[in-house]
C-alpha cells in the first residue's frame, strides 16, 4: 500500500483510538495491520477485475481528510417508516441506541469490543475501525416485529469513512425480516465499509432487503456473509439505483441439509454508476436448494458487473442450484461484464445457470407501438414488466411500492 | 446397438492403446533451456538469421515470465531444466519419396493407422506426420501443389517460402502472448505449415499427425495456417505418445489467418497419454491455438474431441476482426482417473455484425476434474454482434468435479448474447430405458454419452467422427456402477 493512504488510514486509527475498548485494541490492531499489509484490490485481483477500488478509491477518497463528526442538522425520525417495527439509527457508520425507536428491546443489544474475525482487506478494514456493532438476536420461537435499518451519512463539512457493523443471529423457529436504507446529506465523499454476518439456525428464516439508491459521490463496499443451519431459509433482495460505487458481496454458507437460499437482485442505472455483485453459494450438505435472480438495466455510461459463484462440495447430493443474470443495455457507452460460475463436485444434482446481454426486443416495441402507445412509453412498459420481475420476493407491500415507484421514476422521468 | 457393443469391446481390458514405443536412432539436444540451446536447434534446422533472432528474443522474455498459476488445476512444479528441447529420428529428416523413409517409421504409422503410402490410400487424406516434433512426412505433397496449396513441415516453409513465414509468424499469437506461446517460439523444432491461395477449395482434408516417442523430451510444435481470399480449408490434427511414468510436456502453438471470405475449419482429436489409473505419468498439455478472422465475411471453426492429457491447459479461441465474420467452437472434453481439464475458448468480437458460437460438452468421471472457461468479448465497434454458448457437463460418480467460468463483457447496447450451462447426471430413468431394451449398463452409458455429444461430433469430418466416438466409451471404461 502507498506511504500516503497507509499513514491516512493510520491516523484515522489514532484519531478514533480513544474511542475503542483497551480490551480489544490488540485485535483492532492486528486487523490493522493485516490492511496495512495488504494493498486495495486493482484489476490484477481477479475478484476485482472489472471493479479496480485502489484506482477508484485513489481517485475519489482521501482518509486524510475524514472527519469525525458527531453533530448533525439530520432529524432522522422523519425519515422513519410509518409502520410499526424497530426504527434503528446509523449515523456515519456508528449505531444510535439513544436515536433508534426500538420496539423489541430484547433483540437489539449494541457491542463495543471488536472479536470478529476476518478474511480479506475491506473485513479487516472494518473490524478495526467500526465504532460499535449491532447485535440482532431473536430467541427461540420470539416473534419479532420487523427491523428497518437507516443509515445516514452527513459529509457536508468534510469527507466520511464509515463502517457499520451488524450482527443478526436467528434462533430456531423463528423469523427476522429487515429492511435497509441509506440517506445521505452533503457533497464530499464518503466510503461504506459495510460487514454484515447472519446466523440462520435451524428453521429459522431470515429476509433482508437492501435498497442502494446513493448520491453519485458515495462509494460503498458491502460484506455480508451468512451462514445457515438445517432447514433454514435465507432471502436477499437486493436493488441498487445509483451511487459512485456499488460493490455487494454475498456469501452464503449452508451447513446443514435441506437448506434454502434465494437471491434476487435489481440495478437501474445511469451516469457513470457502477454495480457490482458478487455472490457465492457454498453447498455442503444434500438436499439443499439455492436460488438466484439478478436483473438489470444499465444506461449512459453505467456499468454493471456480475459475478455468481455456486458451489456444489461432494457431500452435497441432490443439490437443486439455479442461477440466472439478465442484462439490457441501452446505451453504447456502457459496458456490463457478468460471470455465472459453477463449481460442482457431486453428481445426484441438478444445476444451471444462464445468462443474457441484450436491449430491448424490437418485435415487443413493435406490438405496443401499432397499438397506439407512444415510442417512450412502449419503452417504459417493456423495461417496467423486465424489473418487476424481482419484486415478487419483497416480504413488505409498501417496500414493493417504493422500489416500483422509484422504477418508475427512473424509467418513465 | 450392435456397433456401440463392439466398440467397447473392442477395447475391453485395454488401456492406453498407444502407449508403445519404439526404438529409433534419435538425435537429441542436451537437458535443459538456455540461450545455447535455442541456438542449437536453430542450427540444427539450419535457420536464417531472422528467425533465430525471434526465438532469442522469445526467449528472453520466456525468461522473464512466471508460470501462470489461474488455471483449474494443479500439477507438481514442472522442471523446465530438465527436459530435452529437441529430438527427432536420426533417419528422419529431408526426404524425396517414401521409399526413402525409415521403415521402422513407416510400421510406427501404420501401428497407429495412419498410411503414408500414398497408392494405399482411398479416402485421400494429406497427412503430415510429426514425431517428437519433427515432420517425417508429408503426403499428396504433388496433388496439392497443382492447386498452388503449400502444405508441408514448417521448417521446410522457413526455407522455400520465407517471406510467407516472415509475414505471418507470430501475427497471430505474438511470441510474447502467454508463458507457453513464448517457450513453444523460442524452441519450437517443427510443425506444418499450410497455404491456400486466393479462391482455391482444397480438395482433399488436411492432417498432421503428432506422436511423442522419446522420454525426457517435450513436443513443441508450430502450426501456421493461412487461407488466402474466398478459399476453404478443413484441418485435421491427431496425436497420441506412449506410456511413461514420468509427465512430459507438450506445448504446441497453431495460428490461423483467415482472409476475406476464408473458411477454416480446425479438428483435432486430441489422445495424449492421459497417465495410469493412479494418475501416474501422462503428458502436459499447454496449447494456445488461436484464429483470426482478419477479412470481411471470413469464418474459422474449431472443434475439438479431449480425451487425453494428464492436464489439459487449451482455449481454442477466434478473434474476428472483419465484419460479418464467423467463430465457431464445438468441444467434448472428457476426463476420466485422474486427469484435469481446464478448456474453453475466446471469442472476440471487433468487427460488426459477427457471430460466434460456443457448444462445449464436458464429461468428468473417477477423480477428475473438468473446468469450461470461456471468454466472450464484445468491443464497442462490433455493433449488432450475437454470441450464443452453452456448456453442458455431466458427472458420473461423486468423486470428479465440473466448473464453469463463462466471462461475458459487453461494451455496446445492440449485440446479443447468451450462454446457458447445465450439470446434471445420467439419469436412473435413461439407463433404465436402455436396459429394458436389452443394453447392458456400460453401453447404456456409451450411448447415451454418444448422444450428450452429438452435437460436437456432427461437426468432425467422418474419419474423426468414427475414432471419436470409440475414444470416448473407451475413456469411460470402467467409470460405471
Amino acid at each position: 500500500m502507498e506511504t500516503s493512504v497507509v499513514n491516512g488510514i493510520r491516523d484515522v486509527f489514532n484519531n478514533n483510538e480513544a474511542n475503542y475498548q483497551s480490551s480489544s485494541l490488540a485485535h483492532r490492531k492486528s486487523a490493522l495491520d493485516f490492511v496495512l499489509s495488504h494493498n486495495f484490490p486493482d484489476r490484477k485481483d481477479e475478484e476485482y477485475k472489472y471493479t479496480p477500488v485502489n484506482q477508484i478509491l485513489k481517485k475519489n477518497f482521501n482518509f486524510k481528510n475524514t472527519i469525525t463528526s458527531k453533530t448533525t442538522d439530520f432529524d432522522f425520525e422523519d425519515y422513519f417508516y410509518q409502520l410499526e417495527g424497530n426504527h434503528l439509527v446509523f449515523f456515519n457508520g456508528s449505531y444510535q441506541p439513544f436515536q433508534s425507536k426500538i420496539y423489541n428491546e430484547i433483540c437489539c443489544h449494541l457491542e463495543k469490543k471488536s472479536n470478529q474475525s476476518f478474511h480479506d482487506i475491506f473485513d479487516a478494514l472494518n473490524v478495526a475501525f467500526y465504532e460499535n456493532s449491532l447485535k440482532i438476536e431473536v430467541n427461540k420461537n420470539y416473534r419479532s416485529q420487523p427491523f428497518f435499518i437507516y443509515y445516514f451519512y452527513d459529509s457536508q463539512q468534510g469527507q466520511i469513512f464509515g463502517n457499520p457493523n451488524i450482527q443478526i443471529v436467528g434462533h430456531p423457529d423463528t423469523r427476522i425480516e429487515i429492511l435497509e436504507n441509506t440517506i445521505s446529506k452533503g457533497t464530499y465523499p464518503v466510503f461504506i465499509n459495510k460487514k454484515v454476518s447472519v446466523h440462520v439456525k435451524t428453521n429459522a428464516e431470515i429476509n433482508i432487503t437492501k435498497i442502494q439508491n446513493y448520491k453519485k459521490h458515495v462509494y460503498q463496499i458491502y460484506n455480508l456473509e451468512v451462514n445457515q443451519d438445517t432447514q433454514s431459509k435465507f432471502n436477499s433482495n437486493v436493488y441498487s439505483f445509483a451511487g459512485g460505487l456499488i460493490r455487494n458481496n454475498l456469501k452464503i454458507n449452508q451447513m446443514g441439509e435441506n437448506c434454502e437460499s434465494h437471491m434476487h437482485g435489481l440495478y437501474l442505472i445511469t451516469g457513470h454508476t457502477h454495480v457490482d455483485n458478487h455472490t457465492a453459494v457454498n453447498h455442503t450438505h444434500p438436499h439443499s436448494y439455492s436460488n438466484e435472480l439478478y436483473k438489470g438495466i444499465v444506461d449512459e455510461s453505467a456499468r454493471a458487473v456480475f459475478n455468481g459463484k455456486i458451489f456444489v462440495r461432494p457431500e452435497a447430493q441432490k443439490t437443486n442450484a439455479f442461477q440466472s443474470n439478465q442484462n439490457i443495455n441501452l446505451s453504447d457507452e456502457a459496458s456490463i461484464y457478468t460471470k455465472p460460475q459453477l463449481e460442482i463436485w457431486a453428481d445426484d444434482v441438478k444445476c444451471s445457470h444462464g445468462c443474457t446481454v441484450g436491449q430491448l426486443d424490437e418485435e415487443a416495441l413493435f406490438y405496443l407501438r401499432s397499438r397506439g402507445i407512444g415510442k417512450n412509453q412502449a419503452k417504459a412498459l417493456i423495461l417496467i414488466a423486465f424489473s418487476e420481475q424481482s419484486l415478487e420476493h419483497i416480504p413488505f407491500e409498501f417496500v414493493k411500492k417504493e422500489i416500483d415507484t422509484l422504477i418508475r421514476k427512473r424509467l418513465i422521468g | 446397438m450392435s456397433s456401440d457393443d463392439q466398440i467397447l469391446e473392442e477395447f475391453t481390458s485395454k488401456e492406453y492403446e498407444h502407449g508403445w514405443s519404439v526404438n529409433f536412432e534419435a538425435d537429441e539436444a542436451p537437458m535443459g533451456l538456455n540461450e545455447e540451446i535455442v541456438r542449437f536447434i536453430s542450427h540444427k534446422k539450419n535457420e536464417p538469421k531472422w528467425l533465430l533472432d525471434w526465438r532469442l528474443k522469445s526467449y528472453r522474455h520466456w525468461a522473464q515470465l512466471k508460470e501462470p498459476k489461474w488455471a483449474n488445476v494443479e500439477y507438481p512444479k514442472i522442471d523446465y531444466q530438465g527436459i530435452k528441447y529437441y529430438s527427432a529420428p536420426k533417419k528422419g529428416g529431408k526426404i524425396k519419396s517414401l521409399n526413402e523413409l525409415d521403415p521402422e517409421m513407416i510400421k510406427t504409422f501404420e501401428r497407429l493407422g495412419i498410411s503414408l503410402n500414398e497408392q494405399k490410400r482411398l479416402s485421400g487424406i494429406a497427412v503430415d506426420a510429426v514425431i517428437d516434433s519433427v515432420s517425417v512426412a508429408t503426403t499428396f505433397k504433388e496433388t496439392l501443389s497443382e492447386l498452388g496449396i503449400i502444405f508441408c513441415s514448417f521448417s521446410e516453409a522457413v526455407h522455400e517460402h520465407p517471406e510467407l513465414i516472415k509475414k505471418y509468424l507470430g501475427s497471430v499469437i505474438p511470441a510474447a502472448d502467454n508463458y507457453f506461446s513464448a517457450l513453444n517460439s523460442a524452441v519450437f523444432s517443427d510443425g506444418s505449415f499450410c497455404y491456400i491461395p486466393k479462391g482455391v477449395r482444397c480438395p482433399m482434408e488436411l492432417s498432421t499427425y503428432f506422436r511423442i516417442n522419446a522420454a525426457n523430451t517435450g513436443q513443441f510444435e508450430r502450426t501456421l495456417i493461412i487461407a488466402e481470399d474466398d478459399s476453404y480449408v478443413s484441418y485435421l490434427e491427431g496425436c497420441t505418445a506412449p506410456m511413461r511414468d514420468e509427465n512430459q510436456l507438450h506445448a504446441a502453438v497453431v495460428e490461423i489467418y483467415a482472409a476475406k471470405n476464408a473458411e477454416v475449419k480446425y479438428s483435432t482429436v486430441q489422445n495424449w497419454y492421459p497417465g495410469n489409473k493412479d494418475g501416474t505419468g501422462g503428458i502436459y498439455n499447454f496449447v494456445t491455438k488461436r484464429g483470426i478472422c482478419a477479412g470481411d465475411h471470413a469464418k474459422i471453426s474449431w472443434t475439438q474431441v479431449e480425451t487425453g492429457s494428464a492436464v489439459t491447459w487449451k482455449y481454442p479461441s477466434c478473434i474476428l476482426k472483419g465484419d460479418h465474420s464467423v467463430g465457431e467452437f464445438y468441444s467434448v472434453a472428457v476426463t476420466n482417473n485422474y486427469q484435469q481439464a481446464d478448456t474453453g475458448t475466446k471469442m472476440i468480437h471487433l468487427g460488426k455484425h459477427t457471430k460466434s458460437r460456443i457448444v462445449s460438452k464436458g464429461i468428468s468421471a473417477g477423480k477428475s476434474q473438468n473446468s469450461y472457461r470461456g471468454h466472450v468479448k464484445v468491443s464497442k465497434r462490433a455493433t449488432h454482434s450475437r454470441n450464443f454458448s452453452q456448456c453442458d457437463s455431466l458427472l458420473m460418480g461423486n468423486q470428479c468435479g465440473a466448473h464453469t467460468f463463462p466471462y461475458i463483457d459487453v461494451d455496446n447496447s445492440n449485440s446479443q448474447i447468451e450462454h446457458e450451462a447445465t450439470t446434471s447426471k445420467i439419469g436412473e430413468d435413461q439407463i433404465f430405458y436402455c436396459k429394458q431394451r436389452g443394453l447392458d449398463e456400460e453401453s447404456s452409458v456409451a450411448l447415451i454419452v454418444n448422444g450428450f455429444a452429438k452435437e460436437v461430433m456432427n461437426n468432425l469430418p467422418m474419419e474423426f467422427a468414427v475414432e471419436a466416438q470409440k475414444l470416448l466409451a473407451l475413456t469411460l471404461e470402467g467409470s460405471v456402477g
